[in-house]
């Protein structure tokens, strides 16, 4: 793929991107007249304005606009974070939970919905604890001798082992009439309780994990090809594979703050990704970035547009991402080593 | 003039015995050196510790009369390139992506490669006679085929020495023999190739200098056609083999037949 071509298709994807923002702020079970929602962002009348404008304008700004900022933000970071796993572990079918990111985000936002009544409790604990189980995989993984992407690997089995069973602990002693459904619920993935504030505090943090992920994307096909091989080309592989596992864990951490468990995104998307553009992570990590956005977008936009109740967003995206996992390695697995 | 200096060498894996034992030799640049020896000998570890991939426990590696220790990981890089033994990329790169790796040595903190390093990697395709395969993809070509990728992607390099390891292992006898006839070549344009490999006949055929390793040790090491004799190959291998010495074309070739 050429450079003019690619970027063509990037100046394309920016623009769906922006028009399928615009349409699904208008749908939902309120339904707002598109003419309403240039008004409600750019109206400066000081609360002169009528009262269904304002109406519209809260519904915009408090429900609508977060939760598609939130689901953008999520999909690009979800995806990238999966391709460049999947370049550092060398592996095609790992996904950004390898290291026990999500493991431990899960366990952490439970631990919070049990000790406080507030989300932010729980957004917390998801970003803190996500943080903790890849920073227990990694020492893990030091007690190890051998291979270090195996051991990082091993490391990653057991932080993730460790947080699972945390969480069936905290399930466990949760209170069953309000907590326990409150927990499973919110393990299901959803943008429904996300908020401005939560998007003004994680948005900028998701933005500079996928930039940072954006700009060492040269370095994943060197990773990709060994150990061995990217040191002797010059590349500090100890250095790089922490920056890129520093800026994933970011980015994963937050997204379950933020919207859940949403799983597959970062598995489904890559794949999609390389079909398009090619394997080279140059080209790679940008369009998943984008297409990722794009499809976390649609999907939340049915979760709540089909029916009159929302349905959670991990399970859509797991339906969707199962039948496609098997189109995967039905037709892919003889490209892949 | 030495491109490669080692003096003194030890390493082994935790506490277990040496896997290099005190070796010191030394490579006059652009010759094509052969290390050999039986499976487990140290034949990996050895290009490894030459690469700076292992740290050794004791002793100086010098390249071109400057410490190892003392360059920086890119500045290495452009010394010494590594061609790996056969393997296959996990993903479907174009054979021009893999190329233009080479680079990489040469780039900024974001690694990144320009349109004139494409225009490089494609040119040293070309002048492999490779310019065929550039958009094809590296899982795709045949095993020779990648291991003289692997030739352009160090050559992009623009290091002086190559390391190759048994660069012509699972390959077919036709691709065996362009391996070692382009490993030729290339030192008669000053670039130094130092191999590992499992036939003496090749070394026979292409190296100036052979280094015979067993248990980490130097056992022998000089002019190849003075040390490959069927006397050291019995000492190496175990098995009874015959150095063939005769002329074809006012050439001296010399090679081994087994004595079964």
């Amino acid at each position: 793929m050429t450079k003019r071509k690619f970027y063509f298709i990037i100046s394309g994807m920016i623009v769906v991107l922006f028009i399928g923002a615009y349409l699904s702020i208008h749908i939902g079970s309120v339904k707002i007249p598109y003419s309403a929602t240039l008004k409600a962002f750019f109206n400066n009348s000081g609360g002169n304005e009528t009262t269904e404008l304002a109406m519209f304008e809260t519904i915009i700004n408090e429900i609508r606009l977060p939760r598609v900022l939130a689901a953008i933000l999520c999909g690009a970071a979800l995806s990238v974070s999966g391709a460049a796993y999947q370049s550092m572990f060398m592996n095609p079918l790992v996904s950004p939970a390898l290291l026990g990111v999500l493991a431990g985000a899960a366990f952490g936002a439970s631990l919070g919905m049990i000790l406080s009544p507030t989300m932010l409790a729980a957004q917390i604990g998801a970003f803190v604890f996500g943080i903790l189980a890849v920073v227990a995989a990694l020492f893990l993984s030091g007690f190890f001798p051998g291979n270090r992407l195996v051991m990082l690997i091993m490391g990653g089995v057991i932080s993730s082992t460790l947080f699972t069973s945390l969480l069936s602990v905290v399930k466990y002693i949760a209170d069953t009439k309000n907590e326990l459904p409150t927990i499973v619920y919110w393990l299901m993935g959803g943008f429904s309780s996300v908020t401005m504030p939560v998007i003004k505090i994680c948005g900028p943090i998701l933005i500079i994990g996928i930039t940072f992920i954006i700009l060492f994307s040269n370095y994943l096909n060197v990773l990709s090809m060994g150990d061995e091989e990217a040191s002797s080309l010059g590349v500090n592989v100890s250095k790089i594979r922490n920056i890129l596992i520093i800026a994933t864990t970011l980015c994963c951490s937050l997204t379950v703050s933020i919207g859940g468990m949403i799983s597959w995104v970062g598995l489904m998307i890559p794949h999609i990704s390389r079909m398009i553009v090619g394997h080279n992570n140059k080209f790679l990590i940008l369009f998943s970035a984008l297409l990722g956005s794009l499809y976390l977008l649609i999907v939340d936009t049915l979760c709540r547009g089909l029916f009159t109740a929302e349905i959670p967003i991990g399970i859509v995206t797991s339906i969707i991402g199962i039948p496609f996992f098997i189109f995967v390695i039905v037709n892919t697995n003889n490209r892949w080593n | 003039m030495d491109s490669l200096k080692v003096t003194d060498l030890s390493f082994s894996y935790g506490n277990e015995s040496k896997v290099i034992d005190n070796i010191s030799f030394k490579i006059d640049v652009g010759s094509v050196v052969s290390i050999l020896g039986p499976n487990g000998s140290g034949k990996t570890t050895l290009l490894k510790l030459i690469l700076g991939l292992l740290e050794p426990q004791a002793g100086i590696i010098e390249v071109f009369q400057t410490k190892l220790t003392s360059l920086s990981l890119k500045e290495r890089a452009k010394k010494l390139a590594y061609v790996p033994q056969k393997h296959k990329a996990v993903f479907a790169y174009k054979v021009i992506d893999i190329v233009a790796m080479g680079k990489l040595p040469y780039s900024g903190v974001f690694c990144t490669t320009s349109q004139k390093d494409y225009i490089e990697a494609a040119e040293m395709l070309d002048k492999m006679n490779l310019k065929h395969l550039s958009e094809r993809p590296y899982n795709e070509i045949s095993g020779g085929e990648q291991q003289l990728v692997m030739i352009c992607r160090a050559l992009l390099q623009r290091a002086e020495i190559l390391i190759l390891d048994e660069p012509v292992t699972g390959l077919d006898y036709g691709n065996q023999l362009m391996l070692l006839k382009k490993l030729k070549e290339l030192s008669q344009t000053g670039i130094t190739c130092i191999m590992t490999t499992h036939y003496p006949e090749h070394a026979l055929w292409t190296s100036d200098h052979s280094i015979f390793l067993k248990k980490g040790k130097i056992v022998a090491g000089g002019k190849t056609d003075n040390i490959i004799t069927g006397e050291m190959l019995y000492k190496l291998y175990n098995v009874n083999i015959k150095i063939i010495k005769t002329s074809i074309n006012e050439s001296n070739i010399s090679t081994c037949v087994p004595v079964i």
